[in-house]
């Protein structure tokens, strides 16, 4: 089994997915959600579910509806039809009280740049009605030694960090964070991940939207991929992997000739010589059907190699093919 | 999660960071300034010597040094709230729509009336004469504070970025000031200065002027007072700024 597969694996039985594993209230529930710019449907019956201590992924392509979808969630745009429940109520008519219970990270952070760091937290401080303390949540994301240099002499780095301190202001039940790590350096999307992971063991909600497969496999406890609107396909990690198949595949000397498998497929390759890729939805039992023809045969099996399907063919599955399941 | 229980009211939590905000660039601020420094500077040109002459001056600096100060500073603030993210990240807090733009917008209506105030001041120390109805002075230099704001907020609604507003804020500039020079200048006809009475904002020259003077330019409208005629006016063109900024509205650069 691959690494990936097994971490996805542990995450399903070993960390608590809470909505699995406890009766919690869900924090978000969408059905059947739809929205339409002009004649255009941005989303299309939308389904999500995401519970209390649980990082949820979102996906997708650009203009797959990822944004529009978080916009709906926070209650700033009325869909067409379909419902959405924050907290259990309507995030349109009960803006605010809803709000009193989420933070989030935006694409662009639109800060004051006039305003020092602590003033901007203090901002935060005077607008919510959640309490905490301005040195302990910027000491929380590593910003207490800039406090009092303004917004716009933060590195972009510091500039997300801020933007997750205020978002996190007094602890809220639901994170929403859209793209938050482009165009940071990896040290600073470390940082970030780790405070994803202290949330999300604090028991908060986040919603969390990537371009980057590997943060979404590093983080969502589940996640969804979204193509034209909709959501192609969704679950654990293990369980959107396990809409690939996974692939057996190797090279065979020139003049070899590729045998005669199910699912086995070819190709000229360098050197002169042929590439062989067996997908299958059972990995040990391909492996052993190839290699063991290799045996019989005398032939010799070069770069060989059996892997699951990565979160990368998935999403270019569905961003080149449509709906998967 | 730590809660406290909502007082509610929370744009006058905005409005102090907002009015510190405008001090603190350069460009809003000497946006405020140039105001009510046009309209000394107006007053040490013209030298008026009547009541009348210090009425018109009242009534044609009033209203365009609020245009210059608060309408174009209102539509450099709200595009740039916008084009900037800010708009949108407000919008996450629990400040609710009306109350952002109402955040925003107290500062710059408080300092245009304030300015103007002041400016009335100057005036009373350049030997003006007091006016006969300050009452309606301060209403008058109120409400056209609101319809600036509003009227700022219209105009950010079709301004695509801040280097735009110095185009979307020209009309109504040169409409306006236009107006309100033939309006007081005297010597048009009653039909044209009604008809100057119909741009926006310029109703504040007539009330402005009448409140200095005791008399104003405006003629009655079929019976009805000159002054009841300009508030109504001023009302209508606000309302019909703020409905037309609520129905544009947008809080996010792509809409």
């Amino acid at each position: 089994m691959g690494e990936r597969a097994e971490r996805a694996d542990r995450r399903r039985g070993g960390v608590p997915v809470r909505g699995r594993d406890t009766p919690a209230s869900p924090v978000v529930e969408i059905r059947d959600l739809r929205f339409r710019y002009g004649g255009h449907a941005a989303v299309d019956g939308v389904d999500l579910t995401v519970h209390p201590g649980e990082v949820f992924g979102l996906l997708g392509t650009n203009g797959a509806g990822k944004t529009t979808t978080l916009e709906l969630l926070q209650g700033f745009r009325r869909p067409a039809s379909g419902t959405v429940r924050m907290f259990g109520v309507d995030p349109v008519t009960a803006g605010p009280a809803v709000r009193r219970r989420t933070g989030a990270v935006l694409q662009q952070a639109g800060f004051l740049d006039e305003l020092t760091v602590a003033e901007t937290v203090r901002l935060t401080a005077s607008l919510s009605s959640r309490t905490d303390d301005v040195r302990d949540c910027l000491a929380r994301v590593g910003l207490a030694h800039r406090r009092d240099v303004a917004v716009s002499g933060l590195s972009g780095g510091e500039r997300r960090r801020l933007d997750i301190a205020c978002a996190t202001w007094g602890g809220p039940d639901l994170v929403i964070m859209d793209e938050p790590t482009t165009g940071l350096d990896p040290e600073s999307r470390a940082v970030l991940w780790g405070i994803v992971r202290g949330l999300r063991d604090a028991g908060t909600a986040v919603v969390l939207t990537t371009h980057h497969l590997e943060e979404a496999e590093a983080l969502a406890d589940r996640l969804a991929i979204m193509h034209g609107g909709r959501v192609a396909v969704g679950g654990t990690l293990a369980e959107v992997l396990a809409t690939r198949p996974a692939a057996v595949t190797a090279e065979l000397d020139p003049g070899v000739v590729p045998p005669d498998l199910p699912g086995l497929a070819s190709a000229p390759a360098a050197q002169g010589r042929t590439a062989l890729r067996l997908e299958a939805a059972d990995l040990t039992r391909a492996t052993h059907a190839l290699t063991g023809w290799a045996i019989d045969a005398g032939a010799r099996l070069h770069r060989l190699r059996a892997t699951e399907a990565g979160l990368d063919e998935v999403f270019h599955a569905v961003a080149g093919a449509g709906e998967v399941r | 999660m730590r809660t406290v229980q909502s007082t509610g009211g929370r744009w006058r939590r905005l409005a102090p960071v907002e009015a510190r905000l405008l001090l603190r660039r350069r460009t809003t601020l000497f946006g405020l300034l140039s105001g009510p420094l046009m309209m000394v500077f107006f007053a040490l040109v013209a030298g008026p010597d009547t009541a009348e002459g210090w009425g018109r001056l009242a009534g044609l600096a009033g209203l365009v040094g609020m245009l210059i100060s608060v309408y174009t500073t209102s539509a450099t603030v709200f595009t740039l709230r916008r084009e900037s993210g800010a708009l949108s990240r407000l919008r996450t807090t629990e400040l609710t729509g009306p109350g952002i733009v109402a955040g925003a917008g107290a500062p710059l209506l408080v300092a245009g009336v304030a300015q103007a105030l002041l400016v009335c001041g100057v005036y009373l120390a350049l030997g003006a004469p007091l006016p006969v109805n300050p009452a309606l002075l301060v209403a008058a230099l109120a409400l056209c504070g609101v319809f600036c704001v509003a009227a700022g907020a219209l105009t950010a609604t079709v301004s695509r970025n801040v280097e735009g507003v110095q185009f979307t804020i020209a009309p109504l500039l040169l409409a306006a000031a236009v107006a309100a020079n033939v309006l007081v200048a005297g010597g048009a006809p009653d039909a044209l200065r009604g008809a100057m009475m119909l741009v926006p904002g310029v109703p504040v020259a007539d009330l402005a002027f009448r409140a200095w003077a005791g008399s104003g330019p405006a003629p009655d409208v079929a019976g009805v007072p000159a002054v009841l005629v300009g508030l109504v006016l001023l009302l209508g063109w606000t309302a019909v700024a703020a409905f037309g900024a609520a129905a544009r509205w947008r809080w996010t650069p792509r809409g």
